[in-house]
């Protein structure tokens, strides 16, 4: 009901635009969940929110972690106290100050338990790292003390997911203290949100850029555009048409429509991503539970093949991302695709023909392709599996119970090694992989800061998962936007998330 | 006649309660964790059980059902898991959005259909009902969405008259909503138009039949007279069923065309639902969409019997 006053609200704003705005229209197939960041939330409800609020932190384009509102980051030497200088001249969209007080107010609010954050059980010491305090010694910086120390400190601060631990205004609540919406210091405001139908940010005049070129959510965000509309195009075919109109600017395509919109004469904007696909193979499968059989299920994929069907991908087997810095020669090990060597295996596991089934759905084109694709490959090494469809909701129901043989799946990006690892690793039903020895080596992953130290048990790691095969690594997938001639300077990243600022817009030829 | 009419719309207290008790426990049937689903590939069993939690699913099922209901009769629908949006909210403007469209797509079929319907019957193996027999089969037969997306590269891409996407309300900009309404008023009305001219011109054809035509012709009464008198009243009369079910559904969501030209509908409000197993919604939508049904097929039952004589209620 709050919610929907605040909806109510935000939407009789009256919208103020001169003919001669600069409007930036951008397609989306889904809305975004709320306007509470971190905490009602979804992968794309981060990305736009993310361009209304800041962080402490932020990611970079290489997905190492850099300062945002803070002006530099200080670490003790040893590891416990992180320093944060607070930038100077930065002001919330009420045009209030953001002081030390502010921070600690959002970090107070965050960590409470009725605010729901999402990330709250990673810094209060149930799932990660215990914050012991935070406290401001001047008005313009803030220093957080953490229990020991962790190379995770700074990219959970900065995970899309957590919102980026947004520092926001009080007025972003009402005298109750309810939700009501972002009062931030991002270069864009919320204007406007209409669920099912559009999403309206404003350029916030009253925005103080950081020093240093565009890198990620850190350096300069300058703002070229008047306002962007996000508006909510269920069906791809509309957005297609839309753009080809000019009633949409921008627009997320499939791998797999590259081609066309190419060959349109659109722009199509492709980068490399830290989503990784993949097939799980359940480890409460008595058949699967072979060790040969999994062997032949990896060995009988030819992963350079797939990724090039299913449109520009890039082959790989490790859950660590190419584009990572842990990224190694070793993580770009396989299976090593061998057919012969795959059809010996089938035999030597004992498998008698009986089907597999591989669980997928069509909601998304991607998990559905790679099924089908892989489907055919596996045939020809005599290995039966048979796709079952469902809607993403019953998959998802499966993958938390572990009650399938394989499933066509794909995770979202995780930024550090230890989270790649830790995904589908562990007890739970739903993970994939519980060798005590792997889990040993994520758990030692999790807390050693030496990068070369951290390299090495990420590399054992992967020897023992292509050893292990608890799930078979297809590639590290790829982010496409097509764009229309008007758009000029709008960038992608491994992070995915959209960014307008430093975007600008040129007329359409 | 308002006897009747105030026991029909108390009967449907007791129908409403059954499809409250139906589409509650159907749901919860259907797999998929709401929870679950909002978090995504969590790694985090905390996380989980805090979702539940919030979202009361860790209640028994009576027990969420009875808070429910009793909800319902504060007039309290809840907010939707998925977006926090009030749901009486939610339902009543999609709903004005559908209804605009739904409304006016039934009356152009109607305005075309029955003419159309009444002539072909009348000019029974003509070109004429032959070539009105043509359309309403290609109407008939094209898929909606097929249909739509075709009125989109036509007269939105090539000739640049509607946009293609988004949408604005009639009560903001009049002109600009109506633009954004066309076309799927003219899907919509495509389907239902080739639907309501079969139907009518069956029915006319059995009317022209009867004896009492026969009888009308014979007295030397002239075509116009027959047809408007006596052919019209009783051909019509069993389409409002028609009519009465055809805009019932599609007050219910015409869930393809909102999703082919991004109108926030009350359809894709049901279909997000379902896929997002957001139970709050989808029990406010069905129950909302069953009340529509009940009351448009009570109104159909008493506009028979000012369009059908033979009716007493």
């Amino acid at each position: 009901m709050k919610k929907a006053i605040a909806t109510a609200i935000l939407t009789t704003l009256p919208a103020i635009v001169s003919a001669q705005d600069a409007i930036l229209k951008v397609g989306t197939q889904v809305d975004i969940r709320s306007t509470n960041p971190g905490v009602d939330r979804s992968a794309y409800t981060d990305g736009i929110l993310l361009n209304v609020v800041e962080g402490l932190v932020g990611y970079r384009d290489d997905l190492s972690v850099g300062p945002v509102l803070a002006n530099e980051i200080q670490i003790s030497e040893d590891g416990l106290t992180y320093t944060f200088p607070l930038r100077r001249g930065v002001t919330f969209h009420n045009g209030a100050e953001l002081t030390a007080d502010a921070v600690l107010w959002s970090w107070q609010r965050l960590m409470a338990e009725d605010t729901g954050w999402r990330c709250r059980d990673r810094f209060n010491g149930s799932d990660g790292i215990n914050v012991v305090s935070v406290t401001a010694p001047d008005p313009y910086t803030v220093t957080y003390e953490i229990n020991a120390p962790s190379p995770l400190f700074l990219k959970e601060m900065a995970r899309f997911d957590c919102g980026a631990a947004p520092v926001l205004h009080p007025e972003s609540l009402n005298s109750e203290g309810d939700w009501v919406a972002p009062v931030g210091t991002g270069p864009f405001m919320l204007g406007e949100w209409r669920p099912g139908e559009r999403i309206r940010l404003a350029k916030f005049e009253g925005y103080t850029p950081a020093e240093g070129a565009m890198d990620g959510y850190t350096g300069a965000k300058v703002v070229n555009v008047d306002r962007v509309d996000i508006i909510v195009v269920p069906d791809p075919a509309s957005a297609k048409a839309a753009l080809r109109a000019g009633d949409i600017d921008l627009f997320n395509i499939n791998v797999s429509d590259i081609t066309e919109f190419r060959e349109a004469g659109f722009t199509v904007l492709t980068e490399p991503t830290a989503s990784w696909s993949n097939f799980l193979i359940s480890r409460h499968d008595e058949m699967l539970g072979n060790p040969a059989l999994r062997q032949a299920l990896a060995r009988s994929l030819d992963l350079d093949q797939l990724a090039m069907l299913m449109g520009e991908e890039a082959a790989n087997a490790s859950p660590i991302p190419p584009i990572s810095s842990f990224y190694t020669e070793v993580q770009s090990q396989r299976y090593g695709y061998n057919l012969d060597a795959a059809k010996a295996l089938v035999e030597e596991s004992g498998y008698d023909g009986s089907p597999i089934t591989l669980t997928t759905t069509k909601q998304s084109e991607r998990l559905y392709d790679q099924a089908l694709i892989a489907q055919s490959m596996w045939r020809k090494a005599g290995l039966n599996v048979e796709i079952e469809v469902m809607d993403w909701g019953s998959q998802l129901d499966l993958y938390q119970s572990g009650k399938y043989q394989m499933q066509s799946f794909g995770f979202s990006p995780r930024l550090d090694p230890a989270l790649s690892w830790d995904m589908f690793s562990g007890e739970h039903p739903r993970k994939v992989w519980n060798n005590p020895q792997a889990l040993e080596l994520i758990e030692a992953l999790k807390s050693e800061t030496d990068t070369e130290i951290r390299k090495e048990l990420s590399d054992k790691l992967h020897v023992m998962f292509l050893q292990d095969v608890p799930a078979i690594g297809l590639f590290s997938q790829l982010d496409v936007m097509a764009a229309s001639d008007r758009v000029q300077d709008f960038r992608m990243w491994p992070g995915g998330q959209p960014r307008f600022w430093n975007v600008g817009l040129g007329a359409a030829e | 006649m308002w006897t009747y009419a105030t026991k029909r719309f108390l009967m449907t207290i007791p129908t409403l309660l059954l499809v409250s008790i139906i589409v509650f426990v159907l749901i919860r049937l259907i797999p998929g964790d709401p929870a679950a689903i909002m978090l995504g590939d969590t790694d985090s069993d905390t996380a989980l059980e805090a979702m539940r939690s919030k979202l009361g699913l860790d209640l028994p099922v009576y027990r969420q059902y009875l808070i429910w209901v009793g909800n319902i009769f504060r007039g309290d629908l809840g907010v939707s898991i998925n977006t926090g949006e009030d749901i009486a909210s939610a339902l009543v403007s999609r709903f004005a959005v559908t209804a605009q469209i739904t409304f006016v797509a039934v009356g152009i079929a109607t305005l075309i259909a029955i003419p159309a319907g009444l002539i072909a019957a009348w000019r029974q193996n003509t070109p004429l009902d032959f070539g009105i027999l043509f359309v309403s089969i290609i109407c008939l037969s094209l898929p909606s969405f097929w249909l739509g997306l075709m009125m989109i590269y036509l007269l939105a891409i090539n000739f640049g008259w509607f946009p293609t996407v988004g949408f604005v309300s009639v009560h903001e900009d009049f002109v600009g909503g109506v633009m954004y309404l066309v076309m799927p008023v003219i899907t919509l009305a495509a389907v239902e138009t080739g639907v309501l001219i079969r139907m009518i011109r069956v029915q006319t054809l059995e009317i022209l039949r009867l004896d009492y035509i026969t009888h009308a012709r014979a007295k030397g009464l002239s075509e116009a007279t027959v047809l408007m008198r006596h052919v019209f009243r009783n051909s019509v009369a069993p389409a409002l069923t028609v009519i009465g079910l055809t805009l019932g559904a599609l007050l219910g969501g015409a869930s393809v065309t909102e999703t082919v030209f991004s109108i926030p509908g009350l359809g894709r409000l049901l279909v997000d639902a379902i896929f997002a197993r957001d139970y709050p919604v989808l029990q406010g939508c069905l129950l909302f969409v069953s009340f529509v049904f009940v009351m448009v097929n009570l109104v159909v039952d008493l506009l028979y019997m000012l369009v059908d004589p033979k009716v007493k209620l």
